[in-house]
């Protein structure tokens, strides 16, 4: 077990490496290539031009202009916002707490709802409630989210006036937990629904499979009562598949926190990758890029993990 | 034994006792998309205290079924009883709903499967399973109930009874598995135990094992035990009364040495032929044909077409006949018998 | 060939296959629904102008913002008073080869890298499927987004870039199968046979590899309608006043309190074409599986 998430743990490295030359490309897709895309509207001096590409040794050749890249990056440069002029690590940080907050929330709802939903539509399988929530999940698949967000902020913010149609925190008064969680129901919902219901899917096909395994039957012919079939012996089986979608569906979240953020006005990473897309700040794009993905892969591998540990024919492989 | 509940008693039952177990005119059927399954039709079992209790039939007779039908683990739909009576200790067990059938589950009847690994969930020590069900049903600490587990463990041939406790199921073999689980359902005390092919996925050596302790459990104790097999030769060690099942009705039952002395339905006979050669050697004697569709029975008695004596009442299903003292076979051969006789 | 050659080989579909996997497509009610919103859909956007007199980039000043079912305006106008049904119908222009465009280029490149990986496998493949590894890892929306931003947008630039993110989900699916495929008795038996390892490719193994991608891509596309909507909302795809549907719920948002059609019935008809590339994708996937088709 051990020996084995020491391998998965060194697995990551090559695709670290890979993802930061994929987002060290990133800068020379664009036109005019690097030099510009770092000076942003200075770009127009030629002076300016030629004292960034010695600056950063965009004359040296590629694997070489990549080390020193990596370098800076490995120590928490990754160049000034060419829109806000100050380092783009202290504009990134902060905001990727905020999104960590929103994915957070959106994982809370994927995860008790999807897995609520997708047990019982298995227990009352082919049920009209069965129907009816598979209808709803694949509705809510195929939506965009920041659609979803929209209709909730029209509904619950704008009509009802139940919760807050904007912002992190509430404008008056100092920001307090409360605040903050009252301001994340709506974006977390809308940004979970997609995950929510993938997750859901899987639970539910899962559970049918593992409902009518043998151990499930023999437990009932054994005197356990219905819920500890369900939960302590299908369910059991499921769980290592759950956290496996669980997993991938981390992606799909910070996917989906870019627009919601900006639906709600979350002042996260989204927000700041939105804000970097109309002001075409390419150095903060990247960073952007590079930073969500190291989240990413360390909560797949954390996935990953949790679903070795939690399937005994698997860990002692 | 103290660990194994009443002192042993006598092997036979007196005739005429109550019985523990009784399913009188039982029938099941299942909804198909090709038709209504007759997988259990008017089918009447008395289980008496102590006894035990063979039932054989081929794949899709419908004895396990009948097994399962007892406890009601019938998966509901498509399974559905549409008449008779199940009777135990006298409590009739078709007016009780799921809650109540649990006091019933493992602790009055216990059941061990065919394939005992897949009995047991992958995700957990069998100490830990073990454990869960005894905790259900005693509600007393593991520790003080940890003693009598290995001392069932060790009775039931399990010699390093701790290590087993430590192992996942996938780690122990199918002989071993088996051991456990009709360990864990004699821990919970029950007062039958329903064996349904208990041996059929096991290599030779933990067959022999598996019935050597059920043999033995028979002897030593008061417990009284229905064993499912589609193999003869596996019944005749154990039973006392023998049930054969064909197309999901009791064709024929009685004392086990008259079954196997004297079979009087023709089915018997064909199974009992080709059970003895193939222990005997020789060429080895199969019955011709199938089984019938269960969902587009035809009329009169199932086992016409693969009969050598069919005739003409056969047409018409006949009714379990007397052959002799608690024996009675499903065969209109027996009414001739007894018009020529 | 010989006889024996003949036998050992397993053909997965065989030609009177084809009319069993119609016939278990036109049973499946919603995927024939899907198909026929899709078709539907799909000859209002190429007959848009006769089916609406309104101008969808042009705004009507004196009419902005007027709720749906309003004479003239079956749903309504926008911020600029535009006709959001002709919008809708101009905009369905865009959205087909948005979600068909990448989808076919990554299913051809998908194609290519996924047997490379699964079928060839040795280093190469190897090599392939590593570096495919390092694009999961980044997740999708994000590397699209900054694709596309980089390159600058534009409709080529979403579709470019939307093909791009989902060639590794596709190749991923053809590695799987080509892989499992690989190892099947029948392969091992042809192999035995003295089959070349083309021949292989092309009789057992290509039969069941495009299948699946063509299941997979068909259910993708309804996906991609989602995710082309999000680089219209970011701004990132057709520039206005080209009608986009993303772009037209982003619009919207603005006047989202006092006039809330204005996005909303841009994301009904995105459900509603999205829905129906799922719907139609399940639909085949049932119809070319034969182990599903017969298990219904």
């Amino acid at each position: 077990m051990l020996l084995y998430a020491g391998q998965r743990l060194a697995a990551i490295v090559p695709t670290l490496i890979g993802v930061s030359i994929v987002t060290f490309g990133l800068l020379h897709l664009v036109p005019g290539g690097p030099a510009v895309a770092m000076l942003g509207m200075a770009a127009s001096d030629p002076k300016a031009v030629a004292a960034v590409t010695r600056e950063l040794g965009l004359d040296r050749p590629l694997p070489t202009q990549y080390w020193l890249w990596l370098r800076r990056a490995l120590g928490g440069d990754f160049g000034m916002s060419t829109e806000f002029h100050v380092p783009v690590s202290s504009l990134l940080f902060p905001k990727l707490e905020h999104t960590l907050i929103l994915t957070a929330g959106s994982l809370v709802y994927a995860i008790v709802i999807g897995t609520i939903l997708g047990i019982t539509t298995a227990l009352y399988h082919r049920s009209l409630f069965d129907r009816l929530a598979m209808l709803f999940t694949l509705i809510g698949a195929s939506a965009p989210v920041f659609w979803i967000g929209l209709l909730l902020s029209y509904l619950f913010a704008i009509k009802l006036r139940l919760l807050p149609a904007l912002g992190m925190t509430s404008v008056l008064g100092p920001p307090t937990v409360l605040s903050v969680l009252e301001h994340l129901i709506l974006p977390a919902f809308a940004n979970a629904i997609i995950a929510l219901a993938v997750i859901a899917r899987i639970v539910r096909s899962a559970m049918l499979e593992a409902l009518v395994q043998p151990y499930v039957l023999a437990a009932r012919a054994r005197g356990l009562p219905r819920w500890r079939q369900v939960v302590v012996h299908a369910f059991r089986n499921v769980l290592p598949d759950a956290i496996n979608i669980t997993g991938l569906q981390v992606g799909f979240l910070f996917g989906g926190a870019l627009f919601v953020e900006v639906v709600f006005g979350w002042p996260g990473l989204g927000y700041l990758i939105y804000s970097s897309i109309q002001a075409r700040d390419y150095v903060t794009m990247q960073a952007a890029v590079l930073i969500v993905s190291g989240v990413f892969v360390i909560v797949n591998l954390a996935a990953d993990l949790a679903r070795l540990a939690l399937d005994p024919r698997e860990a002692r492989r | 034994m103290t660990v194994l509940g009443p002192a042993p008693v006598p092997a036979r039952a007196a005739e005429g006792e109550a019985p523990l177990l009784e399913a009188a005119n039982l029938t099941v059927r299942f909804g198909s998309p090709a038709g209504e399954v007759h997988a259990v039709e008017d089918v009447s079992l008395r289980v008496a205290p102590h006894e035990s209790v063979g039932i054989v039939g081929e794949s899709g007779s419908g004895k396990t079924v009948t097994c399962m039908s007892m406890t009601w683990l019938l998966p509901s739909p498509p399974a559905r009883y549409v008449g008779g009576h199940i009777r135990f200790k006298g409590e009739e067990l078709r007016r009780n709903d799921e809650a109540q059938m649990r006091r019933i589950r493992g602790r009055g009847i216990g059941m061990i499967f065919q394939n005992a690994r897949l009995s047991f969930n992958p995700a957990y020590r069998l100490g830990a399973q073990i454990a869960e069900v005894l905790r259900m049903h005693f509600r007393t600490p593991w520790r003080a109930q940890l003693p009598r587990v290995l001392e069932t463990l060790r009775y039931c041939n399990i010699a390093d009874a701790e290590g087993v406790l430590q192992r996942y199921p996938h780690e122990v073999s199918g002989g071993v598995a088996q051991r456990v689980s009709i360990a864990l359902a004699l821990l919970i005390r029950p007062d039958l135990l329903i064996a349904d092919e208990p041996t059929t996925s096991l290599d030779l050596l933990s067959q022999i094992e598996v019935l050597g302790l059920l043999e033995r459990l028979r002897a030593e104790t008061g417990l009284a035990l229905v064993l499912v097999s589609h193999d003869l030769n596996v019944v005749r060690r154990i039973a006392e009364r023998v049930v054969i099942m064909y197309a999901g009705r009791i064709v024929e039952e009685g004392p086990a040495h008259e079954i196997f002395a004297a079979p009087r339905h023709p089915y018997t006979q064909g199974l009992l032929a080709s059970a003895l050669q193939r222990t005997e050697g020789g060429r080895l004697y199969e019955l011709p044909g199938t089984p019938p569709d269960l969902a587009a029975l035809p009329p009169g008695c199932s086992f016409r077409a693969r009969c050598a004596h069919a005739f003409a009442p056969c047409t018409s299903m006949p009714p379990l006949l007397p052959a002799g003292a608690g024996h009675a076979a499903r065969c209109h051969l027996l009414a001739r018998e007894a018009a020529d006789g | 060939m010989s006889a024996a050659a003949e036998d050992v080989r397993a053909r997965p579909v065989p030609r009177s296959a084809r009319r069993q996997a119609a016939d278990a497509f036109l049973r499946d009610r919603m995927a024939v629904a899907g198909l026929i919103v899709l078709v539907l859909a799909h000859a209002a956007a190429i007959l848009a102008p006769a089916l609406t007199r309104w101008d969808p980039t042009i705004g009507d000043e004196d009419g902005i913002l007027v709720p749906p079912f309003s004479p003239g305006h079956v749903l309504g106008t926008d911020e600029q008073g535009r006709d959001i049904l002709a919008r809708i119908l101009f905009g369905a222009r865009l959205a087909f080869p948005e979600a068909v465009v990448p989808v076919v280029a990554a299913g051809a490149a998908g194609l290519v890298l996924g047997l490379i990986g699964g079928f060839f496998q040795r280093v190469i493949g190897e090599a392939v499927m590593r570096t495919l590894d390092v694009l999961f890892a980044i997740p999708m929306v994000l590397l699209a987004i900054a694709i596309a931003t980089t390159l600058g947008s534009g409709l080529p630039t979403v579709i470019l870039s939307m093909a791009i993110v989902i060639t590794p989900y596709i190749a991923r699916v053809v590695a799987t199968t080509a892989a499992q495929q690989r190892s099947a008795p029948f392969v091992e038996a042809a192999r035995c046979a003295g089959f070349s390892e083309w021949k292989i490719l092309r009789r057992e193994i290509l039969p069941h590899v495009i299948p699946a991608v063509v299941v997979y891509g068909t259910t993708n596309m309804g996906a991609m309608v989602v995710f082309a909507a999000g680089f219209g909302f970011l701004g990132l795809g057709a520039q206005p006043p080209t009608p986009d549907w993303g772009a037209m719920i982003s619009g919207g948002m603005r006047s989202l309190a006092s006039a809330p059609w204005v996005s909303t019935v841009p994301g009904i008809a995105i459900v509603v074409i999205s829905l129906a590339f799922n719907y139609v994708g399940d639909g085949l996937r049932v119809a070319l599986d034969p182990r599903l088709r017969t298990r219904l």
